[in-house]
């Protein structure tokens, strides 16, 4: 049995994660641990699941932690986690610079612990089969991609920079990027991107459309803009169109869905009914945690760093207002 | 007779010059009278349709009668056409991409210019019910001030010509399929800053049977565009697009408004008819023939042709060199 401990529900994703955990045979949450205590609080209630004062005793208690802490405060708990011996699942972006994305890989490679980042798109249905078709040479040779992760503006800390890093180019550029790195098992070379506050009119980036150059032949466009209003019928989307030299494949991630037109709530929805991606993703942390090696599905500290690296050119090249390259940290 | 009359000749009797000749027959004034082609049998066959005189001759239709004249040929052959039907008098209706270099759209504007004749581009999507509709709706502000927008055409590389897959006739898949959506999104938010696009065109070299594009735009306005033209796909054509605003969200999606579907053992096919007078070719012309005879202003003029000419051509500079392109 492996114990578990959350460190900051600040994320969101802690809610479907803490629920994936309580399906998974061999693990359980031990508690939660944040450096916002009324957080802490409301999650040990939420949850039903103690509350650790001090984080030592929470990693005493603990085989691993996920980290769902604000972006900025991934490296601190991260660190600590590895300090202390534990293995790691943390949620994305990794960091909101290489440099510390990079410190949290060679930490955690020096102390011989697990790093996982949180990426489960890897473990959607949908994409596995998507990676599958390409491999099979259904399609042929991937020659162009087109993905999308356009969402609402969660708000809260996401649009603080001093604690997110950054808009909607540091949130969802990343999970596509991570997912075209996995298909094509190739490196991005350089990132031009086109952002903008036009839509919420903030001090933080709402839209983005980002151009990956990748060193093998392929080129692939992104859109990471909160581009969903209020009125949208659910969060967003992941979606991703491959060109082959034989046919296309296009990806809708979050289609499986029925349309709820509610009187009741006086607003139209969308029920999801399709396969739980972060179940998939936290069983394959609890397998790397039993077995000791990562899951050859799960996404690495040093993926979780690639993708870092992408958003720092994305970002550069808005300034030089030319493709910048990726900067490659070993 | 009471009232104007117009007479047409077409030039180029493919599959865009019997689209043209159809809806010109949709004018109650305007009467077909000939069809050019240097290929005469296709010219034929197109003008028993009519009851028009068929002919491999440019030079025969310059010399005639007729008002007005569409061109409807390989776009590598666009300017000197479209000088010489402007210089003999005629208003002329040329099929999109105007030209392949915007030197040659200032070249065909100053024809029309000396001339003093009527010239516009088929930039047909904008007689499109549906991007019709976004360009009321966005002018009322339906999603406050517009943002980041996506569009997409294509599919399907267009196999019924035999010019298309060179391109250095047709210019590839930015030129021939993106240009409408340049088009477009130069009429809803204005001109274009900087363009940064990637496309296989360089990539397949003199075959572009397969090329797709993806192209960012950034308009002066501070709106951020983003487009894809597609010949890639061996089945499915369609074309979708969303603009996202301060104040809300406007989508679009072909594959999502047949109003028709028939599913047979041999086929299935999906319909999404209009009725004649809503039908977009039908409209352009109409329009254009309202300009010519009432002089109401052009719907498209050689300068919107032009200005699109000068982004796709940006779009292809950036493709090849890999950096942004400023207008």
């Amino acid at each position: 049995m492996k114990n578990i401990v959350l460190l900051s529900s600040a994320h969101l994703h802690a809610d479907a994660y803490i629920h994936e955990l309580s399906t998974v045979k061999d693990a359980r949450i031990v508690g939660v641990y944040d450096n916002d205590a009324a957080r802490a609080e409301a999650a040990g209630s939420r949850y039903g699941i103690p509350v650790f004062s001090a984080l030592d005793a929470a990693l005493d208690a603990s085989d691993a932690a996920i980290i769902c802490s604000e972006n900025i405060h991934h490296e601190m708990f991260a660190l600590e986690t590895i300090k202390a011996g534990k293995h790691v699942l943390c949620e994305k972006p990794l960091a909101t610079i290489p440099e510390a994305a990079l410190r949290m890989v060679n930490a955690a490679d020096a102390a011989g612990v697990l790093l996982m980042t949180a990426f489960p798109c890897r473990f959607s249905p949908a994409y596995q089969q998507f990676k599958q078709l390409v491999n099979s040479g259904a399609i042929g040779d991937i020659r162009a991609l087109r993905g999308t992760n356009q969402g609402m503006c969660p708000g809260g800390w996401f649009v603080q920079k001093e604690l997110s890093g950054g808009g909607a180019v540091t949130d969802h550029t990343v999970h596509v990027t991570d997912l075209l790195r996995d298909l094509t098992g190739s490196e991005v070379e350089s990132v031009y991107c086109e952002l903008g506050n036009g839509l919420l009119h903030g001090d933080f980036e709402d839209t983005g459309v980002v151009t990956l150059e990748f060193e093998k032949d392929v080129f692939a466009t992104l859109d990471a803009s909160w581009s969903r209003p209020k009125s949208f019928t659910t969060w967003g989307n992941v979606t991703l169109y491959a060109v082959g030299t034989k046919g296309t494949l296009e990806m809708d991630m979050f289609n499986q869905e029925g349309m709820l037109y509610s009187d009741l709530k006086g607003k139209v929805g969308v029920q999801n009914w399709g396969s739980s991606i972060d179940r998939g993703m936290v069983a394959a942390f609890v397998d790397s945690l039993l077995s000791g090696t990562l899951h050859e599905k799960a996404a690495s500290g040093t993926d979780g760093l690639r993708a870092v690296e992408v958003v720092e050119a994305a970002y550069a090249s808005t300034i030089a207002l030319q493709p910048a390259k990726v900067n490659h940290r070993r | 007779m009471n009232g104007p009359t117009l007479e047409v000749a077409i030039i180029g009797a493919g599959v865009m010059g019997q689209q043209h000749a159809r809806s010109w027959t949709h004018v109650p004034y305007a009467t077909v009278t000939t069809i050019c082609d240097f290929n005469l049998d296709a010219a034929n066959k197109l003008a028993a349709e009519f009851h028009a005189v068929a002919t491999a001759s440019i030079e025969s239709v310059l010399a005639s009668d007729v008002d007005v004249v569409s061109v409807c040929i390989p776009t590598c052959f666009h300017t000197d056409t479209a000088v010489k039907v402007l210089a003999a008098g005629k208003h002329l209706l040329l099929e999109k991409p105007m030209a392949l270099m915007v030197e040659d759209c200032h070249t065909i504007e100053a024809a029309a210019e000396a001339s003093g004749k009527l010239l516009t581009i088929g930039q047909v999507v904008r007689f499109f019910p549906e991007y019709e509709n976004a360009k009321r709706a966005i002018d009322a502000g339906a999603v406050g001030t517009p943002a980041v927008v996506r569009c997409r055409r294509g599919g399907i590389f267009p196999l019924w010509g035999t010019w298309f897959h060179d391109v250095n006739k047709s210019g590839g898949a930015i030129y021939d399929v993106g240009i409408h959506e340049i088009d477009w999104l130069l009429w809803l938010f204005g001109p274009v800053e900087r363009v940064y696009a990637r496309s296989l065109t360089e990539s397949l070299g003199e075959d572009s049977r397969q090329d797709f594009a993806l192209v960012t735009l950034r308009h002066k306005s501070g709106v951020i565009s983003h487009m894809e033209a597609c010949w890639a796909d061996p089945v499915v054509s369609y074309n979708a697009f969303e603009i996202a605003g301060d104040g809300g969200l406007l989508t679009h999606d072909s594959r999502n408004n047949a109003t028709l579907f028939l599913s047979t053992a041999e086929k299935q096919e999906a319909f999404s008819p209009l009725a004649d007078a809503d039908e977009p070719y039908n409209k352009q012309i109409a329009a254009f023939a309202k300009s010519i005879v009432d002089g109401t202003p052009l719907a498209v003029t050689g300068a919107d042709g032009r200005a699109a000419i000068a982004v796709a051509a940006a779009a292809l500079e950036s493709s090849r060199t890999r950096k942004v392109v400023t207008l």
